[in-house]
């Protein structure tokens, strides 16, 4: 009896003590929308690593408040994505939605997702329309606009002094856009061009037409199992000493280095994050990691590992209170976000302001691994955020 | 474009449509013998890959690992004929399909448990790396070369074991009368049982071959299983010289179709239609011969 009543005391104390703070939430629920089936399922496998991991380096808690994470998987398709993302919000109650790896998943529950006042922190996914007319207040983007990594290669490549480029990319919305950014900043002669479906695993038609175009440099958008595909047959073909291979990071990493093997090195890749990129941040997460899993992570992990020390730092900057979702937008707006890429603020469509890396791929000590070579973009901007009016 | 890029071409279409007809030959032997329609084949090629992979990664020696491979699918055919297919022949073609849909999405994900997401890796053997000099100073890869002879080789195994021997010969009468030839004393049980470890073997084998081109990872057979159906229903299904012709068609078409296209179409039409040309060769292919091109009989 006694043990119930001091319980009883106990929680009429915690209740007449909460109004006092009343401001620091009890707890922070944390939706994670990825695509954890499929053929994709790495990649998703790897998103989640970084959340976790970042989760686990600060105690469990976000800003000093406990964390609950909920897991959805949106399988690459919209309708599903967004029934995920409506169960996120309406029955776990989510705060925060982390993940967001596909952009059409993304498209169709960003706004359902951001209406009732869920924030909506995107660790991969920027499809264009997000950063301009479509922007949305609650919706941040870690990663980067789609068109922007590319927009780094194809300057790559110019700066590399590639004069004859073939480009290479997956025939939907978001290989010709990647595709159409790399051209855009490329500025030699593009001697031949091919689009292939996504799931395309013989390149053998398309390699003789590279060959018989006779470029140095090829601009490649083929992301996963196609990629892969691609680089060993490239190498096969034997025109891997007269034309460089150049792409965004996702051609060749850790999650492919074992199925590539030595086809990969040589790879040019511009990205605005790489293993090695020398900053405390960086070095603390990514030996984290190793630990962790045994292997170097990947961008993948790295963006999701921001999306969550970025919340720390706004949820703790407001002092655990994340009811006022105004004041939490201005947080998150005027934040300097210390990444694992460095520090870079939000343009006025949410989307970051960032510096872009070129990378080589380079065996050391036997194994496969980054190699940052040099700065390609001095805090790049994407194309489309003055078309975006951010709705007050 | 150039005789040399074409010959190119049509080398590269040749040696898709070899790998095809790996992979056809099985479905239609077992259409043709068993009036079975089997959607696992894919799987059965994905296992062939990812048995090389692993083998691989213990002896670093392909010719060992495409060996252990070859006959660990033969195996797991075996195992399927005895387990599942048994019960789905005298079913309809519905209750089969979704029975073999079953066991593809089972083995998807059964992969996925046992060798992870992340895709594996099987190298090219070193005496088939590298590329010979054509004409006109492009070059085509070796390994390409060496997947045709050995699809070809396994084709014309094909041929003199249907053709040819007496094991073969019971093939054929099973395809046409099993009760009569069973009636006659043949184990016809036995004999369909090695058709379906066969017919698996040569999916692996198909498996094994394009290891070292492409990402050996889950759900890889699954786009090569829908051409390979196109490929048995151009052909007639059924017939396994028609498959044989057909497969070669059907990767000089792809092939040329995804090289001359985009020269003619532009590069919005051009990749478009290209994706689609097996599929278009299949409609008209049904409008004028609809049983398919070589639908004489079974077998």
């Amino acid at each position: 009896m006694k043990f119930w009543q001091l319980l009883m005391v106990g929680c009429g104390l915690a209740l007449a003590a909460s109004p006092a703070s009343a401001e620091k939430a009890s707890v922070i629920r944390i939706g994670i929308i990825n695509t954890t089936s499929g053929p994709i399922a790495a990649l998703a496998e790897e998103q989640i690593r970084g959340i976790e991991l970042a989760i686990q380096q600060l105690g469990g808690k976000i800003g000093g408040v406990p964390v609950e994470v909920y897991k959805e998987d949106g399988r690459y398709t919209p309708d599903t994505g967004l029934q995920a993302v409506t169960k996120l919000v309406e029955r776990d109650k989510v705060d925060f939605l982390l993940g967001n790896q596909m952009s059409n998943e993304v498209l169709a529950y960003a706004k359902p997702a951001a209406d009732p006042g869920v924030f909506v922190l995107s660790g991969l996914a920027g499809p264009s329309a997000l950063a301009g007319a479509q922007c949305n207040p609650r919706l941040f983007v870690l990663s980067w606009e789609n068109n922007t990594p590319s927009e780094a290669v194809g300057e790559l490549m110019t700066e590399a002094g590639i004069k004859r480029g073939y480009f290479i990319g997956q025939n939907y919305v978001t290989g010709r856009e990647h595709v159409a950014g790399a051209k855009r900043f490329f500025k030699g002669d593009i001697v031949g061009e091919a689009y292939v479906p996504i799931e395309h695993m013989d390149f053998a038609a398309e390699l003789a037409a590279v060959q018989a175009a006779n470029p140095d440099g090829m601009y490649v958008f083929l992301p996963g199992a196609s990629g892969i595909a691609f680089v060993k047959q490239f190498v096969n073909s034997g025109v891997k000493d007269k034309v460089k291979l150049f792409s965004g990071s996702w051609l060749a990493d850790e999650t492919n280095f074992t199925a590539l093997g030595d086809a990969a090195l040589g790879i040019n890749e511009a990205a605005n994050w790489f293993a090695d990129l020398d900053n405390p941040d960086n070095r603390k997460f990514v030996e984290a990691f190793r630990k962790e899993y045994g292997r170097r992570p990947v961008f993948y992990a790295a963006f999701q590992y921001d999306a969550v020390m970025l919340l720390n730092q706004v949820v703790a900057q407001r002092g655990g209170d994340i009811s006022d979702k105004k004041a939490l937008q201005a947080a998150l707006e005027h934040a300097q976000v210390h990444s694992v890429r460095g520090t870079f603020a939000f343009n006025g469509n949410h989307f970051p302001i960032q510096d872009f890396y070129s990378a080589e791929v380079v065996k050391s000590a036997g194994m496969l691994r980054h190699k940052t070579v040099s700065t390609v973009f001095h805090d790049h901007k994407d194309q489309f955020y003055q078309s975006c009016h951010m709705p007050e | 474009m150039s005789l040399a890029l074409l010959l190119e071409q049509v080398l590269n279409g040749i040696q898709l449509g070899v790998m095809l007809f790996l992979m056809a030959a099985g479905l239609t032997l077992i259409f043709g013998i068993l009036n079975f329609i089997s959607l696992v084949h894919g799987s059965l090629y994905m296992l062939g890959a990812f048995f090389a992979a692993s083998v691989y990664g213990w002896t670093n020696d392909f010719v060992v690992s495409a060996v252990l491979a070859v006959l660990g699918t033969f195996a797991v055919g075996i195992v399927l004929d005895v387990v599942a297919f048994r019960r789905l022949y005298m079913r309809s073609h519905l209750d089969q399909v979704l029975g073999t849909f079953g066991l593809l999405l089972f083995f998807n994900d059964l992969t996925l448990l046992i060798w992870g997401a992340e895709p594996h890796f099987i190298a090219m053997p070193q005496f088939l790396s590298g590329s010979v000099p054509l004409v006109a100073g492009s070059r085509y890869p070796i390994y390409r070369l060496a997947i045709t002879g050995a699809g070809l080789a396994v084709a014309a195994a094909l041929y003199v074991l249907i053709m040819r021997v007496r094991l073969g010969m019971l093939i054929r009468a099973a395809a046409s009368n099993r009760q009569m030839l069973g009636g006659l004393g043949i184990n016809v049980r036995r004999l369909i049982l090695l058709v379906f470890g066969l017919s698996a073997a040569m999916a692996g084998f198909a498996g094994v071959m394009t290891g070292p081109l492409v990402a050996v990872q889950v759900g890889m057979g699954d786009a090569i299983l829908i051409t390979a159906f196109v490929v048995v229903v151009i052909g007639g299904i059924g017939s396994v010289r028609g498959a044989f012709l057909s497969a070669l068609l059907v990767g000089l078409v792809d092939t040329m179709g995804r090289a001359l296209l985009p020269h003619w179409l532009g590069y919005s039409a051009g990749p478009a239609v290209a994706s689609m040309s097996i599929y278009l060769l299949m409609a008209v292919v049904l409008l004028l011969r609809p049983a398919g091109l070589f639908a004489a009989g079974r077998a």
